[in-house]
């Protein structure tokens, strides 16, 4: 009996062992632990910002708490290698950003990673750029400044946040648009976009493009003048800037965004529930309002169409920095 | 200008208990992170960032604030107590902190350092409020070359740490630029010296190598000679507390390291480590013992952490009124600011003056608030004296490793710290002093950086560093300065004392 007993005892301990790991199966529908977003720059910057207004959003849509987590450095590589590194089980994500995601591998081939080792899941805002000269800039409008660099090459400096961001390729988007040789004009790198502002400001750079948040103060209190932007139509707030797309530069469209990104082979079902999430989170009323504080216009763009926008950004970004002569091997 | 009217409307926006306590938990926070080897204080801001999302902006940057200033202050305790840097800010500390407290002396080097950061905390913040306007355009009268002369200056103090042999301080430095070097060129955007390592490209990280500096040889060399003496007891004494009039007869020191903090704070990107080491070198420079320093200063202490305290108020200033933050703390601030509706930039001091005026009342409670809860660390401080080393060592290369794993989550900075580490044991016994290698590391990239940008602007023409009568200035003070410390070694050359400072 005795030996029964510790059979009967072994057999109900199977049996319970076996229905708890049946019970967490069912109970462990994806999210059923915290989620790790990973920020590839710096802790409050835009990035980061956009990342946490959309973790402590969309938690509740998911049911588990959202952990931001910065890892910067190498124009976002190392963050973005760090996310990839992980299982594809939805656990460990990142937020997506032009820079790192996009801008860095097409002009690096040795990041590690290109758009094709990630899971676009969905974007959520953008941010238009605008292009700025100094308010006692000789250079009233955008024929005046690609007049002057086409008159004497290689004298206008512009500055931007390094190799590789937004500001160094809207800039260059620009001048081979215009038919200007790369270098057409002198760049000037700083550490980050708030810093190259000021590099304006001093008066070390002769133009600057920018995203919008970064430039509205300056705009307003009028310490630099905006040439164009890069929307299709004219920004609300500023009715008398013109596009580029008015003013025959349709191509030059750069625009910042951020959205949610997974590493490669996302489950489907994991990518469907995110973008749903995203999608509810859109529409909430917080989420809304401290975005566009942050500067930024919402946008949604669903897996299929992120991924589609993605991939042709980066063909287009690996073509000129090829044709440039920027590729960095 | 200072308009008073609006600053006394700004009081009950600020004197309300929900401020307070914010306050007052950032300062607590604060003081537990700068404590904390490996959480420095960058990352408790963005760890309560998150929380300040559903406050009031003067409730949600009183919280900001506490933890900024006080986590640069609370970084100086580990330095003081096990040799190991709390926070990057507090490098400077460990070179007379560390010294007086195996002299039996912690008690009065905690004291200093906390007073001075709090009177220099003060002092700058003034200064910052008074001359707001000017304060406001340093950032931008400083173009790259006025900053590369400062730089230039600034690398100057290398001399005044090498101790015992100029040549060997200059080989330690030409180790910190070396390392410094290690990750992604500044202007094409290459990887430099990765060795195929990817976690190398955002190059090695200043807690990998401070901690891996200073700790690891101290817990090497104290080891072997716990073992050798077969002697496991610690100093076990905290000695006396500081006097008033000891902590008054330093007040041109605090006075010296206010300006030289005050202006690095108000440059973007320089920060607290190089206005430590800046506030250091004058203190010793002016110093009528300064064959003391490194061997256990009040004024080294007093220098060093007066310099670093001071850059909070002025980084704030062309934050807040040009949208350009002085350093990376403040540019969390920064993102605060915006998520709550107000514009750092041009416009803020119009749409909102009262808030600019509330930030720095709240910078003033901050630090009372940081000189209580200080005091109350500075008593805690006594059960790490007491420890047995086979206690305390172990725990201090766990702190060491976690913190050092803790910042950037990747092993290869615990190797790399190791590797520092035993680096830093070979030139113990050569002698080679650690404190130039530290500079060097951090002034190296923004040396190169500051250059390579200057010589872009002027299409590679030198007369871009005479065209400034700031930057003549800076570059002036560092031919006087370096002529100084050349004139030192010859003073000091021989005598005991340089003896002390190397080992």
């Amino acid at each position: 009996m005795q030996h029964n007993g510790k059979l009967g005892l072994l057999t109900t301990a199977l049996v319970t062992a076996g229905l708890m790991a049946a019970t967490s199966a069912v109970a462990g529908e994806y999210p059923d632990k915290p989620i790790k977003l990973v920020v590839a720059s710096g802790a409050g910057g835009s990035t980061d910002t956009a990342a946490r207004i959309m973790a402590i959003n969309i938690q509740d849509h998911l049911g588990q708490p959202i952990i931001v987590v910065n890892k910067k450095g190498a124009s976002g590589g190392i963050g973005i290698n760090f996310a990839l590194k992980g299982k594809p089980d939805g656990y460990l994500l990142m937020e997506g950003m032009i820079g790192g995601h996009v801008l860095h591998p097409a002009m690096n081939t040795s990041t590690g990673y290109t758009p094709a080792d990630y899971t676009p899941i969905a974007m959520t805002q953008m941010n238009p750029n605008v292009l700025i000269v100094k308010a006692d800039s000789p250079y009233k409008n955008l024929g005046d400044l690609l007049g002057a660099i086409k008159a004497k090459p290689g004298k206008l400096k512009f500055s931007h946040a390094g190799a590789g961001s937004i500001h160094y390729f809207g800039i260059h988007l620009l001048l081979k648009t215009a038919g200007l040789g790369k270098n057409s004009a002198v760049s000037i790198p700083y550490k980050g976009g708030k810093r190259s502002m000021a590099g304006l400001l001093r008066g070390e750079a002769d133009f600057h493009q920018t995203n919008l948040v970064s430039a509205i103060s300056f705009i307003r209190a009028g310490k630099v003048r905006a040439l164009a932007v890069t929307t299709k139509k004219r920004l609300k707030g500023f009715p008398k800037v013109p596009t580029y797309a008015e003013l025959g530069y349709p191509k030059v469209d750069i625009f910042g965004w951020r959205g949610v990104i997974g590493p490669k082979n996302l489950p489907q079902a994991i990518v469907d529930k995110w973008a749903k999430a995203v999608q509810a989170t859109m529409k909430r009323k917080g989420w809304k309002k401290m975005v566009k504080a942050v500067g930024d216009v919402p946008r949604y763009m669903g897996p299929e169409e992120f991924t589609k926008h993605i991939a042709s950004d980066f063909k287009r970004y690996r073509a000129m920095a090829t044709d440039l002569g920027i590729l960095v091997k | 200008m200072i308009e008073f009217d609006q600053l006394l409307q700004s009081v009950p926006l600020v004197l309300r208990w929900e401020v307070l306590a914010a306050c007052l938990g950032g300062v607590i926070w604060g003081m537990f992170v700068g404590v904390t080897p490996g959480l420095t204080g960058i990352m408790a801001v963005v760890i309560a960032l998150p929380l300040t999302f559903f406050m009031d902006p003067q409730t949600a940057i009183a919280l900001l604030l506490g933890i900024y200033v006080t986590a640069i202050y609370g970084g100086s305790v580990t330095a003081i107590m096990i040799a190991t840097p709390g926070t990057p800010n507090a490098a400077a500390t460990v070179l007379d902190g560390y010294p007086l407290a195996r002299q039996g002396k912690a008690r009065q080097a905690l004291e200093m350092a906390l007073y001075a950061s709090f009177t220099a905390g003060i002092l700058s913040t003034v200064v910052a409020l008074l001359i707001f306007p000017i304060v406001a355009n340093v950032a931008l009268a400083f173009g790259a070359a006025e900053v590369f002369a400062v730089i230039v200056f600034s690398i100057t103090i290398i001399a005044g740490v090498s101790g015992d042999s100029l040549l060997k301080g200059m080989i330690a430095a030409c180790f910190g630029f070396l390392v410094a070097t290690i990750g992604q060129d500044p202007i094409h955007g290459s990887s430099r010296f990765t060795f195929g390592v990817h976690d190398f490209q955002a190059g090695m990280h200043i807690l990998t190598l401070l901690v891996g500096l200073f700790t690891i040889p101290e817990i090497i060399v104290r080891g072997i000679e716990a073992y050798k003496a077969r002697n496991t007891a610690t100093v076990g004494d905290m000695g006396e507390s500081m006097t008033f009039r000891q902590y008054l007869s330093y007040w041109r020191t605090y006075i010296r390291s206010c300006i030289g903090g005050s202006l690095l704070g108000a440059l973007p990107g320089l920060g607290g480590s190089p206005a430590a080491f800046l506030g250091y070198s004058v203190a010793q420079r002016f110093s009528k013992t300064p064959e003391k320093f490194g061997k256990g200063s009040l004024e080294g202490i007093a220098g060093a952490e007066a310099g670093n305290n001071s850059v909070c108020g002025p980084a704030l200033v062309p934050m807040m009124s040009l949208g350009i933050p002085g350093d990376t703390t403040t540019a969390v601030l920064m993102g605060a600011l915006v998520i709550h509706g107000l514009n750092p930039g041009p416009m803020l001091f119009e749409e909102a003056p009262n808030f600019v005026y509330s930030v720095f009342l709240l910078l003033f409670i901050s630090l009372i608030f940081q000189l209580g809860v200080g005091s109350g660390v500075v008593r805690m401080a006594k059960y790490v004296v007491r420890m047995p080393t086979q206690i305390l060592f172990p725990v201090v290369l766990i702190l060491a490793t976690y913190g050092t794993y803790a910042v950037r989550g990747t092993m290869v900075d615990v190797i790399s710290m190791y590797a520092i580490g035993f680096l830093g044991f070979l030139m113990r016994i050569q002698k080679i002093p650690a404190a130039p290698f530290a500079i060097a590391f951090i002034l190296g990239p923004l040396f190169e950086n500051e250059l390579r940008k200057s010589l872009i602007i002027s299409g590679g023409s030198l007369e871009i560093f005479v065209d400034s009568g700031i930057s003549i200035t800076f570059l002036t003070l560092a031919a006087l300065s370096a002529g100084a410390s050349v004139y030192f070694h010859r003073r000091l050359k021989g005598s005991n004392a340089a003896k002390f400072i190397t080992n």
